[in-house]
């Protein structure tokens, strides 16, 4: 491992919405919802890491809740440190990464904003790492719960996400 | 550690030894990262690391990427994963690869990322690559690959564009597009993927598109699998002139091996079936024809034929038969069929079949659960449920149209191995005559067959992946193999020390006869080119069968073959008279109840996959 991850620093960090705008460079906020994704965002950068992207896309048909009325899962890009100049930033990423508990807590505080989103993932930028949240019932977010990649898993259902 | 081919064409822009993609890096649920990420573009092609056999896939493995695990001849089992569901035509479980030969191209994931996750296994035990335990989750012989890609071997350099030739060139980062017409908002015809090679029909100047900040109107209409469209020129390369290429010979232009090849077809250095065999071809793969010659004669769809093409894939130049390949011209403009696919199980109740790869299209029909048509190309189109994109150009009795990807198997449920596998179940026998039971004391019929097979069950069974590989290379039933291995030589127990019968005549376990062939693999009654070249021989015999008695039920012909197989074709006249004159006059009744036993029994499971 290249990085030792910060994971300590970051339990101790309170999660803010302070009016911190995005870093520049970013694309244009997915238009549902936009205002809770904004806060989503502005959250993230506040502990240093970016989020170049974010991507709205429906959950398909057969792993959607039962009884949820909404269907749109949120991805958020989380910087990459390929470029020199962008080291510092991804190294907060990859410390986001490593935060179980502040994913869930940036989780739950989108899904309190935001009714439209049901699911939401963080993924380092170029790579297959993903943490992935679910709206829960009687808590706002729920981890998914992982299954093991292999030829007789299947698809994932509500919940549930592969993890490699 | 042995120097493999690198499983891309090009390096990585980006490291796999850091920034999340290395082996051991940390992922969700406490695990760890068990393989290298290299990133590359979507639809990038992923290349076989060294000859082997897929062992299993496609199959999901993470978000909507897919795996294909590769058990290669050098002992390391590989799973290429994060690639598209979509494979080249052929490979699928039992198929043969050859090193650097395409078997899947990189999928694009939700997050909009692309690459491929690369595992790397010793092969040293059994069992599936993924376990419960361990922070890998994966099997115990899982290994690092770094080392390995770190000293693997580029495949040769694509070959340079003849003229009227292009690709997409560097700067296209997923697939070219081809649209309806010279103009960004133009409907997409269909999309190329990086390395393939199009026909240029003609340059135009068409609507204005931006480029590195710059305003361009230049467009160029190719042509690639039957269909046309124009690209930007921007993101095209061109074959250039012959004065610019040194007076090369201007090539007869790139051509498709074609769905009459059925595994693999031969690039030979001479234009006859006897000479070497340089590089085996996959269907689809698109090679620069260089001229059409007259070669051997052969046989294709009941007729002689002495057209040959001399051609060139990648670095080998050689001859195939001219059957088996399809130029890209005007006049032969049917698209290449690559594969077929079945609705898939999260279809509940019908699939929609549109005009176009949209989801406002008009629907053209509907299809049902498990239906199955032919995929005629993959396409790019409108983004749908799952943040996908892909759509699948098909064609079923009801015509032609586009279906989400994302409901679609191909390549899996009901395509067999082979048109035989099925049939040889079917086959009529009445087993071993007289004459050939009393060489064991045994009464005639199919209980004196099977009880020969019995007694050579032990030695078939040290044999099975020899016969799994050359059946997959021709199409032929594992288990059919091993029968005739059974009936020619009771699996080498009646050969001498040096693998001849006792006439001096036949070679090996499957006695192909000196005087008729040229012995290959002689250097053991076993050996693998042996093996297949008494396969190749069976499976010339069911074409000549096929094409002396086009009427005949497949069963018939399957058994025909094998009475040809001892007596030659021109013995097989008749469906009740076939044994008529083989040895023992029941060469393939006794044989063909011999593989049946073999296809059915508990100790070999894998004849029957």
């Amino acid at each position: 491992m290249n990085s030792v991850p910060c994971v300590l620093s970051l339990l101790l960090l309170s999660v803010t919405f302070a009016a911190v705008p995005p870093p520049s460079g970013s694309e244009p906020l997915p238009s549902l919802c936009s205002q809770g994704i904004q806060r989503l965002v502005t959250a993230i950068a506040s502990t240093g890491a970016n989020t170049p992207r974010q991507r709205i896309i429906p959950i398909p048909a057969g792993v959607r809740h039962p009884f949820l009325p909404h269907n749109s899962a949120l991805i958020v890009i989380l910087g990459g440190g390929d470029a020199p100049a962008s080291r510092a930033r991804a190294r907060r990423s990859l410390d986001l990464m490593h935060s179980p508990q502040l994913q869930l807590r940036l989780a739950s505080k989108l899904f309190q904003d935001c009714e439209e989103i049901v699911k939401l993932s963080f993924v380092l930028e170029r790579t297959d790492w993903s943490a992935s949240f679910f709206r829960g019932n009687g808590v706002p977010a729920i981890p998914a719960r992982c299954l093991d990649p292999g030829p007789n898993t299947g698809k994932p259902a509500w919940g549930e996400e592969i993890c490699i | 550690m042995t120097n493999l081919l690198f499983p891309l064409r090009k390096r990585p822009a980006y490291s796999y030894k850091d920034e999340g993609r290395e082996f051991s890096a940390f992922r969700t649920g406490s695990r760890l990262h068990a393989g290298c990420d290299l990133l590359a573009p979507e639809g990038t092609e992923v290349l076989a690391i060294d000859d082997g056999t897929v062992i299993q896939g496609p199959y999901l493995f993470f978000d909507v990427v897919y795996a294909l695990e590769v058990q290669h001849d050098c002992g390391f089992v590989v799973r290429y994963t994060e690639i598209q569901q979509s494979l080249p035509r052929g490979i699928s479980p039992g198929a043969r690869v050859s090193r650097g030969q395409v078997i899947g191209y990189v999928g694009l994931m939700t997050s909009g990322s692309s690459m491929l996750h690369f595992e790397m296994y010793k092969g040293t035990v059994n069992g599936e690559l993924t376990t419960g335990s361990g922070p890998f989750r994966r099997r115990s012989d899982l290994m690092n690959p770094t080392s390995f890609l770190d000293t693997a071997s580029l495949v040769a350099p694509p070959r340079p564009l003849q003229p009227g030739e292009a690709r997409a060139n560097e700067h296209v980062s997923s697939v070219l597009n081809l649209r309806s017409k010279p103009a960004i908002d133009a409907s997409i015809v269909t999309a190329i993927s990086p390395g393939t090679v199009a026909k240029l029909v003609r340059s135009v100047t068409g609507g204005s598109y931006t480029a590195e900040g710059t305003s361009r109107s230049d467009w160029l209409e190719l042509q690639t699998s039957g269909q046309a469209g124009f690209a930007a020129g921007y993101y095209v390369e061109v074959g250039k002139g012959r004065d610019q290429q040194g007076g090369q010979t201007d090539p007869l232009g790139t051509g498709r091996v074609n769905n009459h090849v059925t595994s693999t077809l031969n690039l030979r250095s001479e234009a006859n079936s006897r000479s070497i065999v340089l590089a085996s071809l996959s269907p689809g793969m698109t090679v620069s024809v260089m001229a059409k010659v007259a070669g051997e004669a052969y046989l294709a769809a009941g007729a002689s034929r002495t057209d040959w093409y001399q051609l060139q894939s990648g670095n080998d130049k050689g001859f195939v038969a001219g059957f088996y390949v399809d130029l890209d011209s005007p006049e032969s403009s049917q698209p290449t069929i690559k594969a077929r696919g079945t609705v898939n199980s999260a279809v509940s109740s019908s699939l929609n079949v549109r005009e176009r790869p949209e989801l406002q299209a008009p629907i053209l029909f509907t299809l049902s659960p498990a239906e199955s048509f032919e995929i005629l190309e993959s396409v790019k189109g409108e983004l749908y449920a799952g943040g996908r994109n892909d759509w699948q150009h098909i064609r079923h009795q009801d015509g032609t149209g586009y279906a989400a990807g994302f409901y679609i198997s191909i390549n899996q449920h009901d395509t067999p191995k082979s048109r035989w596998d099925a049939v040889l179940a079917n086959v009529p026998t009445m087993g071993a005559s007289a004459a050939t039971a009393s060489q064991d004391g045994l009464a005639p019929g199919i209980a004196a067959s099977e009880a020969m097979a019995e007694s050579d069950l032990q030695r078939i069974k040290l044999l099975t992946n020899r016969f799994l590989t050359a059946a997959a290379r021709f199409g032929i039933p594992a288990a059919l193999l091993a029968g005739e291995a059974s009936r020619e030589s009771r699996v080498t127990n009646v050969l001498d020390e040096h693998g001849w019968s006792s006439d001096g005549n036949g070679f090996g376990i499957l006695q192909v006869d000196k005087n008729f062939h040229t012995i290959l693999g002689s250097e053991s009654p076993i050996s693998q080119a042996h093996i297949e070249q008494a396969t190749g021989i069976l499976a010339a015999d069911i074409d000549a069968v096929e094409a002396a008695h086009p009427d005949w039920d497949d069963v018939y012909i399957l058994k025909g073959a094998v009475a040809a197989y001892n007596a030659g074709v021109s013995n097989v006249k008749t469906i009740n008279g076939m044994d008529i004159g083989t040895t023992g006059d029941d060469y393939s009744s006794d044989v063909i109840a011999r593989a049946r036993y073999y296809l059915r029994h508990a100790d070999l499971p894998m004849f029957r996959l």
